[in-house]
């Protein structure tokens, strides 16, 4: 049996929202067809037409977390943990009992901690950067409510963060499925959080989605009301389920996703993306399309929306009869965890043979022939339920969730496919390409300059890893050009480059088959501090619209699929400093698991003020003077910006084309600590045992390790950390290099650098030098490559990645052979 | 202008299907190429055109098929537009430009995968075709579409709904300025959404030995909209020249006429960061050297003894000239393109028209687009 077909239990949920703060009052009001849609109190909307949100109502944080608790978590963390609590609750599940490596989380979201991230904003505009408040920066990372949710309930497994807009908590779902599916993890939390947040509701407003009144899905289309609130799933391998006694509420048979490859905000008006990602959801699962009894549709209630989406829907389905359901109409959209919520209404809908329906109907403005459940739900047996998400950047996903069946009773295959690298782009730094990169560290030379981007007089360090300014209308359509962001800029470029050293030319025979994921660190933080900024000065009216649509974090995703028309699975990963590696993780997993045969793996980074700003409110973090990892007198970090591109395929279709191969993908550590929200673990415990994972999934010892790439930055406690795991895993016996000494911490792009420094080992032999390592750190036996870059053969290479709240990601790629 | 029966009908190169339709309708000589100018008579089938289905022989239209390895290279050379990031299944309207920079013809481009299709108007058909021949290179193959195929178009505010008839996808999701290779009846076609008249346009490429056939397939096809019972009707000439000027369309026999691409006002058909093409460099002595007179739309409500050349008058000094005139349904009245003085060359001021007999019309200078198009409030569902 593929392990594509392992059966995955949905044993537990949990949710907070708008019409129910736990699952017992949301079903009851979500099948009753009552709405939570209310005025909207926690944003000022006084300057606008649309005033009516799904805001979770009369709710207090004290109800449920004590004061200590509450330092850590922001509005959006808090409903993380609400629903996280409630699912692992429902689901009888006693996470002491397991070893808490093999249980991981996957959460989708939009804005993650952007409350305390606006907060922030607002202090640093208003009373000077001095004034500004750390805490609310530890809060404010994508990662923060994931973060939140692993450290309430002792999760030391993968964790991992999808941003692709208000497809994040499908997707989600998915990709932790995945994680199960790859033998990664046996139980898998996940699911979504978003806030109601000034960004997203004067964002929507100025794209003018928002309606006036309470949403009507399918029918009246006048826009859509946001929603928030938290939607958490667990998932467990059907044996393990089974072993525990657990009650099996459904099963997540498949999922898939697409791009439009059409506009940045609006969806492919035929609905051609949401029937592929339909249609693929079918095919992975093989289930047929007669089998779906209901579809709980994307149906936000704006007029794009309702005129594609059911286009798709009637393709798919065809002239049968499929009764099909809009959640939003009762709480809203919930951005990231809109999905989620979706995906446990069709859970229960499978578990109680009852569909909800689609509230505030009009039927007189009903444009198509379909059976949208007005007004009332229905009993209904329920066996297969299908569940949309479409996104900004044209980022479609589709879940199907079954009625449990029998078990297979077959585990989990070891069988791996090969998946290779083919191609890499990239720039970081001093170096606008791959060639001069290589030049700059063979010659051990810092891509770090003096900042130029803005005056940095008012801030403590006068340098940073800044990326030259490209001819980029040479390389990308002025058309495109023009409404795109720095980060998508660089990313593009990355991708050109890939993709020409690659050899692959994008055509219609294949543009539907190759997949994207693209992780970030930073975010579109240019973007959003000039969006937020004209806001906090002129009020909730000044949001622009032009500029909205690059606040989201999936939006270069969106961008590389309209400059290359790649339709293939797309996704978006915002976990931090784990990013890049995870991305490559999860291109493994798509391979794996046959969802594609080609994916570009995709890292992008910026370097800005807002940047240096907040990083220099964080006590301890930014260097004064140079970045020295390693170093007995190291002070901090330097920041910088890159983008790289890495072609990932199988080794089925590298062949096929004959592709120059430059490293095989061997094994992935993921594993995670439970400490501090912004800090990580001082002893490096986790972190090592994310090395041992990796070899393990590698089968390989420590021995047959010839360079690792490291993750120091120059910080005091981070470094220290990393090298005491390099400690207890290494001894000494293997070199150790820190390529941030190059280019500064360029967060998720820094594990795409150090993936190139391996990749360059391997065909060269030369491991790089540490810039401005002279005094290593003391008590710790370390081989670490100082000044002088050091000779070796290298067959085996690692790559050591971590994110600030205590997550590792350890990669090891190997000589094709 | 002859009726079918008449000589020019064996003087005239025409499509097989020109000339079957030409028996029903009023023939043009566009250089040498039939066309029809009318069938029912003008004002009949903009009716058709601004309110149901035009359907539009296109066969006159010249199509040329650049392949072989340089073939960007070579078509981007002789375009004032940058096709560099032009998408396979994607089209775009460039001007072609001789060395002195006049405008040979405006073309649309089509990218294929691995062909460029140019198509020009009728009546420059042959001095494309002569241009492209001239100018190729080794790498470089050309195919005279028109032996083997015949481009029908058809455009009003509920072509879609016809076009829905053609595709086997939702029409919704061809976008403006795109087109796909599709079968139509087991016959591979070109099916494209771009138009003239800023109604919903599309056109259709065919095999020769289906062009009745789809002709007539498309014009039999009908349906009922609330109380518009929507029909469709060939539409000639005549009719798609008024619908053009409403919507300020250029065409080659007028802003192409011996107009600078300044004069014509016709820029926005020029990709100013591109350097390297043929005309570039007059283009740039245009641009250096002030252009005096720019194209400029004006009505007239009394203009029943106008006619193109006619000078145009302010305060009894000779501003300018008419070098388009034709009737507006819509506005009810003549609609028309002046050559002014770069001092008159704004809508909104009033100038006076000197006819052969001396007698002086009053104009209204107008900005475009002069109508507002029925299609730009109707939505596909």
């Amino acid at each position: 049996m593929a392990n594509d077909q392992v059966q995955i239990a949905i044993t537990g949920v949990g949710i907070i929202c708008a019409n129910g703060q736990n699952i017992d009052q949301f079903w009851r009001n979500v099948t009753a067809g009552q709405s939570g849609i209310r005025l909207v109190t926690t944003i000022d909307t006084a300057e606008l037409d649309a005033k009516l949100g799904g805001e979770v109502d009369g709710y207090l944080p004290e109800d449920y977390f004590s004061t200590e608790e509450l330092q850590h978590l922001d509005r959006a963390g808090q409903f993380a943990v609400i629903a996280a609590r409630e699912a692992v609750q429902r689901a009888g599940l006693d996470i002491a009992s397991f070893d808490p490596y093999r249980l991981g989380i996957v959460l989708g979201t939009c804005l993650g901690g952007l409350r305390s991230g606006e907060a922030f904003h607002e202090q640093w505009i208003t009373q000077g950067l001095e004034h500004a408040e750390e805490h609310l920066l530890m809060k404010y990372p994508m990662h923060a409510p994931c973060d939140n949710i692993a450290h309430d309930l002792g999760l030391k497994g993968p964790r991992s963060v999808i941003a692709n807009a208000c497809a994040a908590g499908t997707n989600s779902i998915g990709y932790a499925a995945d994680m199960i599916r790859m033998g990664t993890a046996d139980i898998m939390l996940t699911g979504g959080v978003d806030p109601l947040a000034r960004l997203s509701y004067s964002g929507f407003n100025s794209l003018q989605a928002l309606s006036a009144g309470a949403c009507a899905p399918y029918s009246t289309s006048a826009g859509l009301n946001l929603g928030e609130g938290g939607a958490i799933l667990v998932l467990e391998r059907m044996d393990v389920a089974l072993q525990r006694g657990a009650t099996i509420i459904a099963e997540v048979l498949s999922y898939d996703l697409s791009a439009d490859a059409y506009h940045q905000t609006a969806p492919e008006p035929g609905g051609a993306g949401a029937l592929r990602s339909m249609k693929g959801a079918l095919r992975r699962s093989g289930v047929t399309v007669e089998d779906v009894s209901y579809i709980n549709g994307h149906g936000t209630g704006t007029p794009a929306n309702d005129s594609s989406e059911p286009k798709a829907m009637r393709a798919l389905i065809q002239d049968q009869h499929v009764p099909i359901s809009s959640t939003k109409s009762m709480v809203g959209h919930m951005l990231g965890a809109a999905g989620a919520a979706e995906s446990i209404v069709s859970a229960l809908a499978i578990q109680d043979g009852y569909i909800p329906p689609t509230i505030n109907f009009n039927a007189a403005d009903q444009k198509f022939d379909l059976d949208f459940i007005p007004n009332e739900g229905r009993d209904t047996d329920v066996q297969v339920a299908l569940s949309n998400s479409f996104a900004f950047g044209g980022n479609n996903a589709t879940i199907l969730l079954g009625k449990s069946k029998e078990p297979s009773g077959e585990s989990l295959s070891s069988a791996r496919k090969k998946v290779l690298i083919t191609g890499v782009g990239g720039l970081a730094g001093n170096a606008a390409t791959i060639q001069q990169l290589q030049e700059l560290i063979d010659r051990g030379e810092s891509g770090i300059s003096p900042i130029r981007l803005f005056d940095s007089n008012a801030y403590q360090l006068h340098e940073a890893g800044q990326v030259p300014e490209l001819a980029y209308a040479k390389m990308i359509n002025p058309s495109l050009l023009r409404k795109m962001d720095t980060i998508s800029k660089q990313a593009v470029a990355a991708v050109k480059m890939a993709l020409l050293d690659a050899g692959i030319v994008v055509n219609r025979a294949n543009q539907e088959q190759i997949g994207v994921i693209f992780a970030t660190g930073t975010g579109p933080i240019e973007t959003v501090d000039a969006f937020n900024r004209a806001i906090i000065k002129d009020g909730i009216k000044a949001a622009n619209a032009k500029l909205f649509p690059n606040t989201v974090t999936n939006a270069p995703a969106g961008h590389i699929g309209l400059n290359f028309n790649i339709k293939g699975p797309t996704s978006t990963i915002a976990a931090g400093g784990t990013s890049f590696i995870n991305a490559l993780y999860y291109a493994n997993a798509m391979i794996q698991l046959g969802q594609c045969k080609t994916v570009l793996v995709v890292s992008s980074d910026e370097f800005n003020e807002p940047l240096l700003a907040g990083y220099q409110r964080v006590s301890g973090y930014l260097s004064k003077s140079v970045i020295r990892p390693f170093d007995k007198h190291r002070d901090g970090a330097v920041l910088g910006s890159g983008s790289f591109c890495y072609i990932v395929e199988s080794e089925e279709a590298a062949l096929e084309r004959n592709a120059n191969v430059r490293a095989e993908l061997k094994g992935f550590g993921m594993t995670s600590d439970v400490r501090l929200l912004g800090g990580i673990n001082p002893r490096g415990t986790e972190w090592a045992d994310s090395f041992r994972a990796a070899l393990h999934h590698a089968d390989l010892s420590a021995s047959d390790i010839d360079y690792v790439a490291a993750a120091a930055c120059g910080h005091r406690i981070f470094d220290y950390a990393e090298a005491h795991a390099l400690n207890r895993v290494f001894a000494g016996s293997v070199p150790v290099s820190a390529p941030k000494s190059y280019f500064g911490e360029t967060h998720s792009t820094a594990g795409a650098i150090g993936l190139w420094t391996a990749l360059n080992a391997m065909q060269t032999g030369r491991i790089p030098a540490t810039l401005h390592l002279n005094e290593p750190l003391q008590g710790v036996d370390v081989d670490f490559v100082t000044s002088e870059r050091q000779e070796a053969t290298v067959r085996h290479a690692m790559i050591s990645s971590f994110a600030y709240g205590g997550s590792y990601n350890s990669l090891i790629v190997g000589r094709y052979e | 202008m002859m009726k079918s029966g008449d000589h020019m009908i064996n003087v005239l190169n025409m499509s097989e299907l020109t000339k079957s339709l030409a028996e029903h309708g009023a023939l043009r000589d566009e250089s040498g190429y039939g066309v029809i100018a009318t069938f029912q008579g003008a004002e009949h089938e903009y009716h058709a055109l601004r309110n149901h289905v035009g359907l539009i022989d296109l066969s006159a239209s010249g199509l040329y098929l650049i392949s072989g390895e340089d073939f960007v290279e070579f078509v981007s050379s002789l375009l004032t537009k940058d096709i560099e990031f032009l998408d396979i299944e994607k089209t775009v309207t460039s001007l072609m430009l001789d060395e002195d920079g006049q405008i040979i013809d405006m073309v649309s481009v089509y990218r294929l995968e691995q062909a460029i299709l140019i198509e020009t108007s009728a009546a420059r058909r042959d001095k494309v075709g002569a241009w492209l021949a001239e100018r190729k290179s080794d790498g470089v193959e050309i195919e005279h579409w028109n032996a083997s195929r015949t481009m029908i178009g058809f455009e009003g505010p509920y072509a879609w709904k016809l076009a829905q008839t053609i595709v086997p996808f939702d029409i919704s999701s061809v976008p403006y300025q795109a087109f796909v290779e599709i079968e139509l009846e087991n016959e591979p076609i070109v099916f494209i959404r771009s138009g003239f008249t800023g109604e919903y346009g599309y056109k259709i490429i065919v095999p020769h030995h289906q062009a009745m056939s789809t002709w007539t397939q498309l014009k039999e096809w009908g349906e009922e909209e609330g109380e518009l019972e929507i029909k469709v009707e060939p539409v000639g000439l005549e009719a798609l020249e008024i619908a053009m000027l409403e919507v300020r369309q250029p065409c080659a026999q007028v802003e192409g006429n011996g107009l600078t691409v300044y004069e014509a006002a016709v820029q926005w058909f020029v990709s100013y960061h591109k350097e390297e093409y043929v005309g570039y460099n007059a283009l740039q002595q245009q641009l250096q050297q002030e252009s005096k007179q720019h194209l400029v739309g004006f009505t007239a409500a009394n203009a029943l003894s106008l006619q193109i050349g006619n000078a145009v008058m302010l305060s009894s000094n000779k501003v300018g000239r008419i070098v388009q005139l034709v009737y507006s349904p819509t506005l009810e009245k003549k609609l028309g393109l002046a050559l002014l003085d770069d001092a008159c060359a704004v809508s909104g001021i009033e100038l006076e028209g000197i006819n052969e007999a001396g007698e002086s019309v009053v104009l209204h200078t107008v900005s475009s687009p002069y109508v507002l198009p029925k299609s730009w409030s109707i939505k596909m569902i």
